[in-house]
């Protein structure tokens, strides 16, 4: 009884492993299968992002985009005061021009009643500038006509 | 009754049970060791594929796509130069056709947009045996007309080399024949690297930038066409390297539709065309003084008081802008006396200058990879007397390539060393090949004096804002059929920016330009060269990462001290 007992236990178990170690295999040929179908598409996907990248240049090519810029956007490349190396050089460029502030005077004259042309001066405001300027947003408080500071992008530094 | 007899049990002798059990135990430990031996060989295999090959590049590259049928070729940044993709030929044997001919070419006609049912209709009617209908059709083209089941029609699988940038840097990057060999350029220079499977599946990196090679061959163009000139070179090298970061040549070709271009188009004025590039070589010849300690000082003076005569020659400065005085070297190079500049040679002697020459590569065809390159002119050893020594000192009487002006001036500014061209990009840390031909000092005087001429001398339509452009005109004679033409020159502007730590050489060369109004008809450097070299520089230096700079810039005031007046003329 005994013996019986041990026999069917070892056929179960040399069975349940026969099967196991069968499973394995199936699955690594089916994992191999999929790996060749993933080569193939792969292949397949380099050649097609080839062809889309040569369209797309084709497509881009500088002397049609030059030809484009002639006729249509008419863009020029920046002037050397327009490359702006440091936020001070920023702030300076994106200040509004001086706020002219006319102030008039009026002289008086006690004794002949001449008129005069009133004496005009102008008053140039100098842009109040942040202290920190090191940040990248240069924030300038400007003295303008509606005293709204203005925030400033960093724009083309280098 | 019924008698049963037990059958007596079979007593095993009590060795013949003890050699069972021995043999058990003897094939339980075979069953055992072999268990072991078969994990330990797999653990060894496990170790080995995860240690030993871990950087197997079989195990990596089984993904990796197929090689290209010839290696592609980039720009410095990647751009697509070059690259081969897989296209079909629609070939016919008309004698074996099937179908009605004429329906056959309609609905070929409506796959392929560039033929006409007339064309096709040709082919397949004509009494050879093979025919090719059409060469590089895209696979899905191919695909249609295999669906339309003419057994007379065969599909070829070929390569396909397309130039998407088309005319962009078509002398740099060349073009190959319908087999798929290089012809020109570094196609034809490159075809062994570009061909052997160990080496194309790598792209090759080429020193052009592609930005700045359009802008050179758009502003050249548009000088060009603006003083009706034969055609134009441009070059911008990075002294630093000698990497050609653009080379152009006008008028250019589609390498596309090599075969369409005619040869005028297809020779590369850049290396393949030698010029007399006039006034530009006064600089070579002062450096050369300089080197050699000739020139003691710049306030040094020479004798430009009246022509030279020599043997049957006259050396005479031109007409209107004669120095008649004793003149100082900054005098001599910013007015561009031939005269100065001839005496100074002389004194340097026919040995020295030709020993320099020789360093500087202009008696050997042009450095860098390119195969279409051109045998200098120069006056023979034994021929190389004053006079030759007099003319070669302000640049008549030797012939060179503008690879050539450019890889001397860069020796000149970058500090003195020369470095050959070269089209292939130099990664960082890539040894940069180079030998030194001037001090370091001598190369400072000159920046300075080359800086001065664009200040303050003929080159002042050069002077891009902010960017401390200097160089040197040379205005030449053009020689057609053994004379010199007195109206048509070869107009050549040679600079170098930011000039007070040179970066970037570049040469713009017109040949045979006219004169326009805005020019007051004149067609020399100065008027129609320089000009291109501002609007270049305008437009690469930003690219480049050179910075503008409005508050400084190179002191030329101890120099322009020594010259009494400033030039108005070439």
């Amino acid at each position: 009884m005994k013996t019986n007992l041990q026999s069917t236990v070892l056929i179960a178990a040399a069975l349940a492993s026969a099967i196991g170690c069968y499973t394995i295999s199936l699955r690594v040929s089916s994992e191999r299968v999929g790996i060749d179908g993933a080569r193939d598409r792969i292949a397949r996907d380099t050649a097609d992002i080839r062809l889309l990248q040569a369209e797309l240049r084709t497509r881009a090519r500088l002397p049609e985009l030059q030809r484009w810029n002639e006729q249509v956007l008419a863009l020029a490349p920046p002037r050397a005061e327009q490359l702006l190396g440091n936020p001070v050089l920023l702030a300076s460029y994106a200040a509004p021009a001086a706020v002219r502030a006319p102030v008039e005077l009026a002289a008086v004259v006690r004794d002949a009643p001449v008129p005069v042309e009133p004496v005009r001066r102008v008053a140039f405001v100098a842009p109040r500038i942040g202290n920190d300027l090191s940040v990248d947003a240069a924030t300038i408080g400007t003295v303008a006509a509606n005293n709204v500071p203005a925030t400033f992008q960093k724009i083309a530094l280098r | 009754m019924i008698a049963v007899a037990l059958p007596r049990r079979a007593q095993p002798l009590a060795g013949h049970r003890q050699m069972l059990l021995a043999h058990a135990r003897t094939r339980l430990m075979i069953c055992l060791l072999l268990f072991v031996a078969i994990a330990g060989i797999l653990g060894l295999r496990l170790v080995d594929l995860a240690v030993l090959h871990k950087n197997d590049r079989d195990l990596r590259d089984a993904f990796a796509p197929p090689l290209p049928p010839r290696g592609d070729i980039f720009d410095r940044n990647g751009i697509e130069l070059a690259r081969t993709f897989d296209a079909v030929a629609v070939a016919v044997a008309p004698r074996r056709i099937v179908g009605d001919p004429h329906a056959l070419a309609q609905s070929l006609a409506a796959i392929l947009p560039d033929k006409t049912p007339g064309q096709i209709y040709f082919e397949l009617t004509h009494p050879g045996a093979f025919r090719y209908i059409a060469r590089r059709v895209l696979p899905a083209q191919a695909k249609r007309i295999n669906d339309l089941g003419e057994p007379a029609i065969t599909l070829e699988r070929e390569p396909e080399r397309l130039y998407p940038n088309t005319n962009l840097a078509a002398h740099v990057v060349g073009y190959t024949d319908i087999d798929g060999h290089g012809k020109y350029g570094m196609e034809r220079a490159l075809d062994a690297r570009l061909t052997d499977p160990a080496t194309r599946g790598k792209p090759v990196f080429l020193a052009l930038d592609s930005r700045v090679q359009q802008a050179l061959e758009n502003e050249l163009g548009a000088a060009m066409a603006k003083f009706s000139a034969l055609g134009a070179a441009g070059i911008v090298m990075d002294v630093r390297t000698g990497e050609v970061i653009a080379l152009a040549s006008l008028p250019e070709f589609n390498p596309n539709v090599a075969g369409h271009a005619d040869d005028n188009a297809r020779f590369d004025r850049a290396t393949l065309g030698v010029y007399e590039l006039g006034s530009t070589f006064k600089t070579l010849t002062i450096a050369m003084s300089l080197n050699d300690g000739l020139i003691k000082s710049m306030d040094q003076k020479y004798d430009a008081t009246a022509p030279i005569h020599i043997g049957r020659f006259t050396i005479h400065d031109d007409r209107g802008h004669e120095l008649r005085k004793w003149a100082t070297v900054p005098e001599i190079f910013i007015h561009s006396s031939n005269i100065g500049t001839a005496h100074m040679a002389a004194e340097l002697g026919s040995t020295r200058q030709r020993a320099y020459l020789d360093a500087l590569g202009f008696l050997s065809p042009v450095s860098g990879e390119l195969m279409e390159r051109g045998h200098t002119l120069y006056p023979a050893a034994n021929n190389w007397g004053e006079i030759a020594t007099m003319t070669v000192g302000f640049g008549h009487g030797i012939a060179v390539t503008p690879l050539h002006l450019a890889t001397a001036y860069a020796a000149v500014v970058n500090g003195g060393i020369w470095h050959p061209a070269t089209m292939l990009k130099i990664e960082p840390g890539q040894a940069i090949p180079g030998k030194r031909i001037f001090k370091e000092s001598t190369s400072d005087t000159m920046r300075a004096l080359l800086r001065m001429v664009v200040t303050s001398g003929t080159g002042r339509r050069a002077n891009a804002p902010g960017y401390r452009v200097g160089g040197k005109t040379g205005t030449a004679e053009k020689q057609q059929g053994g004379h010199y033409e007195k109206h048509v020159n070869v107009s050549t502007f040679a600079a170098a920016f930011p000039m007070d730590a040179p970066r970037y050489v570049v040469i713009a060369l017109l040949d045979a330009p006219h004169g326009t109004k805005e020019t007051f008809g004149f067609s020399t450097a100065g008027m129609v060269s320089a000009p291109i070299v501002e609007k270049v520089v305008t437009r690469i230096a930003p690219v480049l990462g050179v910075a503008p700079d409005m508050v400084n810039d190179v002191d030329v005031s101890g120099m322009l001290g020594l010259v009494a007046k400033a030039p108005d003329k070439e």
